[in-house]
Order: C-alpha cells, then sequence, then structure tokens
C-alpha cells in the first residue's frame, strides 16, 4: 500500500520526537547509531531499528526537509580513529512535526478509557 | 576478533556492498559510510557494556535481517529518482538544443540576407538586354478585342 506523500510513518515520528528530545537535552546533532539507541531507549527494547529502517526514514525525512545531514570534519574520526559519521540536525520542519505527533500521543491517551476495577 | 562477529560485521558489508552496486557514486558512498559508522559505533558501544562477541554479531544479523525489505525499497526509490532525473536532464538538453538550433538558423537567415544586400547589383544594360531578348522570344500580343456593339432599341 501506498502511502500519502508527505505522511509520516510512526519510526518518522518517533525520530523526530527522540530528535526534539536529545535537542532539549543539548545536542543538536545525532548520528544514526545514535537515534537507533535513543529510540530503542524510548520503546524500552533491547533490539535496535534495523538499518536499512532507519536509514531509509532518515532519507526520506531528509528529502521532505525534516532534518538536514552533513558528514563531519574528515579530521575528527581521523584523530579519534573511527569511521566519519553523518551527523543530522533537526529543522524548524521537523521540530514542528515533533510538536505535532507529541500532541497527537497526548490526545490519544487522554482519550483512552481507564480501568475500572470489576465489582468483587 | 571473534570469527562469529567476524562473519556478521562481514554480512552486513557484504549486502551493503550488493544493494548499493551500480548506483550513483553518492548515494552508494554516502549508504556504505554510514553503515560502517553505525557498525563501528555499535560494536564499540556493546564492547564498553561487555556484551558477548557471540551477542553482538546476533543483534548485527538480526538488524539486517528485520532491515532487508526496507534496503531493497531504497535502492528501487534512489533508482527511480535518478532514472528520473535522467529524463528531465535529457528533456531540458532536448528543448535547449531545440531553442539553439532556431536561434541559429535565424542568426544564419540574417547573415545570409545581410550579405546579399552588401552585394552589387547586376550591371543595368545587362538586365535590360536580357530583358528585351526575352521579350522579343515570346510570343506576339493577342489582336485587341472588337468594341462592343451598341444597344439593340
Amino acid at each position: 500500500m501506498r502511502r500519502k506523500p508527505g505522511a509520516l510513518v510512526p519510526l518518522e515520528m518517533a525520530i523526530c520526537t527522540a530528535a526534539a528530545n536529545l535537542r532539549r537535552r543539548g545536542s543538536d546533532e545525532f548520528h544514526g547509531y545514535e537515534m537507533a539507541k535513543t529510540l530503542g531507549d524510548a520503546a524500552d527494547t533491547r533490539l535496535l531499528t534495523a538499518y536499512g529502517t532507519l536509514y531509509r526514514a532518515l532519507g526520506r525525512l531528509e528529502k521532505m526537509g525534516l532534518v538536514q545531514s552533513r558528514w563531519e570534519d574528515p579530521a575528527v574520526p581521523a584523530r579519534e580513529n573511527r569511521p566519519g559519521r553523518r551527523l543530522y540536525t533537526l529543522t524548524a520542519l521537523g521540530e514542528a512535526a515533533a510538536e505535532e505527533a507529541r500532541r497527537a500521543q497526548k490526545a490519544v491517551t487522554q482519550k483512552r478509557p481507564r480501568r475500572r476495577l470489576a465489582p468483587a | 576478533m571473534d570469527p562469529l562477529l567476524f562473519s556478521a560485521i562481514a554480512l552486513v558489508r557484504g549486502w551493503t556492498r550488493l544493494y548499493t552496486s551500480g548506483m550513483e557514486p553518492g548515494s552508494r558512498n554516502g549508504r556504505r559510510a554510514e553503515i560502517e559508522s553505525d557498525l563501528w559505533e555499535f560494536h564499540e558501544d556493546a564492547r564498553r557494556r561487555r556484551y558477548s562477541p557471540a551477542g553482538i554479531a546476533a543483534h548485527m544479523l538480526l538488524r539486517l535481517v528485520a532491515g532487508l525489505p526496507h534496503d531493497v525499497c531504497w535502492r528501487v526509490e534512489s533508482v527511480d529518482e535518478a532514472s528520473r532525473a535522467r529524463g528531465r536532464a535529457a528533456w531540458l538538453t532536448a528543448n535547449a538544443a531545440g531553442v539553439s538550433a532556431c536561434v541559429a538558423a535565424a542568426y544564419i537567415l540574417f547573415l545570409v540576407t545581410y550579405l546579399v544586400s552588401l552585394m552589387p547589383l547586376p550591371d543595368s544594360a545587362r538586365v535590360e538586354r536580357t530583358f528585351v531578348r526575352t521579350a522579343r522570344s515570346l510570343p506576339p500580343p493577342p489582336a485587341p478585342l472588337p468594341p462592343p456593339l451598341p444597344p439593340i432599341r
């Protein structure tokens, strides 16, 4: 099934929300593995998001203008003896999408009826 | 390095190479570098947390297998986009070539007209001789028609 252009799937909304949370904690940029870990922590699962799923979602978000990316300065990974990271930043549009997702999540949580104990 | 972990990393790298092969260098190298970075970060993080190499390998393989359909979809989407971009480029090139050909034709026409206008006119005596010779070779003009008859009363 094809989805509507511009519509976000739950993973993309989760990425926007996680990126907004990271920003609130003072980390403006994130890389793929960091996002996978943040999503895993948020969902309280040990299995991280699959490679293909995560990077395809990030690519789609970038195309939609919700995140933007850049490759870090090659001197940094060379100094730290590791592969270079692609760093993503949430754009203003992404921030708005995260806020929208948060509001929608809140509305769903409030609508859910509370369980009442059945009389004994 | 543990052989199981080595095999898992090799599998992830091999699959990434396979599904990105034949793509545009930008997309291909970007995706490969991104997966390489993820593998390294994950390995280092798991090692710091003292996960067993077999556990790390299993986790890597699970992440690989779960993402296979998305990898294939990503490739199809990227190749489609690239071919669409090529189509757009071909259309623009054809249009530009057409406009250039029209401008060139108009310029050549103008140039030829201008050069012809600069050329000296033919000698008037020669033109007259040619005209007279042509006139003589033509048959004589037909006799004029008789005047109309007066109306009958």
